[in-house]
């Protein structure tokens, strides 16, 4: 797996390792139980034994393989369960995510922490996020399905035109990584990706009020704020 | 076998091998591109790209893999089952000829036709579809002008139709068979049995999806609907297409286990242990195979309460298949074993499917999913099963089909060589794919050089592409060992 940049994703990663381990060692005892049954049975024919009565253990052995699965099917169910990462904190920094062919347009609220207001700020294909800080997005779509992928902050939110898809994450450590769309959207889907930088707290802060002074400028000349936000979700 | 079957069947199989030689074609350009992003392909690419210097263009590469998808499936292992089931399954419940022969003469037709029409569709103005085989709207719908997509819409469902045909006659050839003993039923007509049975389920609700998905192109309604135009919802084909496409993998893979069960009884010259308890498992696959689509969904938003029930009934789908794997060591346990081509065949296709399958454990996962849907191990899971398992389940079928369609098939060394290179190559690509995808590897990218984070995994692609020209060669081998012998 690619380093984690985020809080949480190591509890992904545990049940990726704990699932990929069991299914190597299933794999492995089946695999290893077909070659040994298989090399018995050409020795057999080759120096022409007798065949052994079938075993009145075979029905045990599925009742175990049955009962051995059922086992870990339920146990990794409710891993599953617990690595379910819930509902954001309320003071989660929240960001609208417009995806488009072929490109994201990322919105911070401001100040003022409501959307659609004069001091939005609004970057493209340039998400900026403060570390430690929990995350929440919202993802919409202007006119295909698009995949939101961080990889390395192990978060994902498939958007699809007309509806809201939602993620949270909080990144823990400070760096440089990509955000790639993992929907095929059309001919330049593969170009679909984001800069995504977690930034010291006074990093951010300097970055942002930067870009919430020129947002401000704009809108005392005149300028209406950039289109495409909406009213934040419940 | 009757004439008139018998030049349907091989008319029906030739198809298929032309569905399957183009798939495989179009899948080493796939790898190719991904192992050397840009860089022209011998031989071929002038021909093919010859305005981009025999490299695969960036606009073209999503029509080449939507082409892959859709001929492998619905114009190389439909038709390869449904000619299969027509040479195999008349002896089986005691019949000279099955039920209604006609319908699957009109499959033929339909497939042919469908296969011609996909094609045409390549050289439609505004170029030829390219939105995967699962055709999403919008966009399949709004962002897919010009023919190509409106011809691989018809395409399929030409393809869907034939199916569902041949299915009927499957039905009709087992249930009205005179003095049918089920419970002597061969497990090969069980598992044929069991897959027309989904296939009349839900090939209709696909061809229903298709008639909407042509509707929004040419009707003017927005069902599936584009945010300018509110009324449907995108999401609802989603639900639509994996009602049937995730029974698809049961369709294709029940005829598999089927013949699996029943080579290996007769290489160990035995009945299938534990009979009853494998159809059991047949018929548990199949009723769950309707109630697990759900997973393909995970990361689209549905509420946490229906992810959790999709993931366990997911999960529930390994104990059947566990039951098969059981039955099938089972089979061999204590016997003496001399494995014709059709057991070495199968024998292969079993290591394949225990690999394959259980690799669905951690995409069936609903946490596990957030990080590796539609990511490169998606393609190697679901290939193992469906590319892989299947190409030799196939040949096992096909090597006892050749006997009855009155040719030669290629010699035991010839098979059991075929069989382990096909299995060692198919290993070679697809297991490189499932550690693409836990290194965050999503799919469907034309230049994967683009990302930092996947630069340290592209000495992976370059050995899926070599082991895909392994795989490729020694299928071209088998293929020419038969002709040469083949009378």
């Amino acid at each position: 797996m690619p380093p984690d940049l985020s809080a949480d994703g190591h509890r992904i990663d545990a049940l990726l390792r704990v699932s990929i381990g069991l299914t190597a060692a299933l794999a492995a005892a089946f695999l290893i139980a077909l070659a040994w049954v298989v090399h018995r049975a050409r020795q057999r024919a080759r120096s022409a034994a007798p065949e052994a009565a079938a075993p009145p253990a075979v029905a045990v052995a599925l009742g175990v393989a049955v009962l051995v699965f059922a086992v870990i099917d339920l146990t990794l169910a409710a891993r599953s369960h617990r690595a379910a990462i819930g509902p954001p904190p309320p003071d989660a920094l929240r960001v609208e995510v417009l995806a488009q062919q072929w490109a994201w347009r990322f919105r911070y609220a401001g100040p003022d922490e409501v959307f659609g207001t004069a001091d939005d700020v609004t970057t493209l294909n340039d998400l900026r996020l403060p570390v430690g800080r929990a995350v929440a997005l919202e993802v919409r779509s202007l006119d295909v399905a698009h995949g939101l992928f961080l990889p390395l902050l192990r978060s994902r939110a498939d958007a699809y035109p007309g509806r809201t898809a939602r993620t949270w994450f909080r990144p823990a450590r400070e760096g440089r990584t990509e955000l790639a769309c993992s929907v095929l959207c059309g001919a330049a889907h593969y170009q679909m990706r984001a800069e995504v930088a977690v930034l010291s707290n006074e990093q951010y802060t300097r970055w942002m009020s930067g870009l919430s002074d020129d947002q401000r400028r704009r809108a005392a000349a005149g300028e209406a704020p950039p289109a495409g936000a909406w009213a934040w979700g419940p | 076998m009757h004439p008139d079957d018998r030049r349907t069947a091989l008319r029906t199989l030739s198809l298929a091998g032309l569905g399957a030689a183009l798939g495989a074609l179009l899948s080493l350009l796939l790898r190719w591109q991904l192992s050397l992003p840009g860089r022209p392909i011998p031989l071929l690419g002038p021909l093919l790209f010859p305005d981009h210097h025999g490299a695969v263009p960036a606009a073209s590469y999503p029509a080449l893999f939507t082409l892959h998808g859709t001929v492998m499936i619905f114009f190389a292992v439909t038709p390869a089952l449904s000619a299969l089931a027509l040479i195999r399954l008349p002896p089986l419940v005691g019949r000279e000829r099955p039920a209604h022969p006609a319908l699957h003469r009109a499959a033929l037709g339909l497939f042919a036709l469908g296969l011609a029409l996909l094609l045409a569709g390549l050289h439609a103005r505004f170029g030829a579809p390219a939105f995967g085989w699962t055709a999403s709207p919008p966009l399949s719908t709004a962002r897919s002008p010009g023919a190509g997509a409106t011809l691989w819409l018809c395409a399929v469902a030409c393809s869907a139709l034939a199916t569902l045909l041949g299915s009927f006659d499957v039905l009709a050839t087992i249930v009205g068979a005179p003095k049918l003993a089920w419970a002597r039923l061969p497990l090969s007509a069980w598992g044929h049995l069991f897959a027309a049975t989904l296939n009349a389920l839900f090939l209709p609700i696909l061809l229903g999806a298709l008639a909407l998905l042509f509707s929004d192109r040419h009707l003017g309604t927005a069902l599936f609907t584009t945010p300018s135009r509110p009324g449907g919802d995108a999401l609802v084909y989603q639900h639509l297409f994996w009602i049937f496409g995730h029974p698809e993998v049961y369709i294709l893979i029940l005829p598999v286990w089927g013949a699996v069960s029943d080579a290996l009884a007769r290489a160990a010259d035995r009945p299938p242990a534990l009979h009853r308890a494998v159809v059991a498992a047949m018929a548990a696959v199949t009723l769950l195979s309707g109630l697990v689509y759900g997973h393909h969904l995970l990361t689209a938003g549905l509420s946490p309460l229906l992810a959790q029930g999709f993931m366990t009934l997911t999960l529930l789908i390994s104990l059947p298949s566990a039951a098969f794997v059981a039955s099938w060591i089972a089979t061999l346990h204590g016997a003496s074993l001399r494995p014709d081509a059709a057991a070495s065949y199968s024998l292969a296709a079993v290591v394949l499917f225990v690999l394959g399958g259980l690799t669905g454990i951690p995409l069936a996962l609903v946490s596990t999913d957030r990080f590796l849907h539609d990511s490169a191990f998606v393609v190697g899971h679901f290939h193992l099963v469906m590319a892989a398992t299947l190409l030799l389940g196939l040949f096992a079928m096909l090597h006892e089909a050749l006997g009855r369609l009155g040719l030669r098939a290629p010699s035991i060394t010839v098979a059991r060589l075929h069989a382990w290179t096909t299995a060692l190559g198919a290993l070679g690509v697809f297991v490189p794919m499932l550690r693409l995808g836990l290194g965050g590897a999503p799919r469907r990218l034309y230049d994967p050089d683009l990302y930092r984070y996947l630069h340290p995994l592209l000495a992976w692609q370059r050995v899926a592409t070599v082991a895909a020209a392994l795989l490729f060669t020694a299928q071209l081998a088998w293929l020419i060992a038969w002709w040469r012998g083949r009378r």
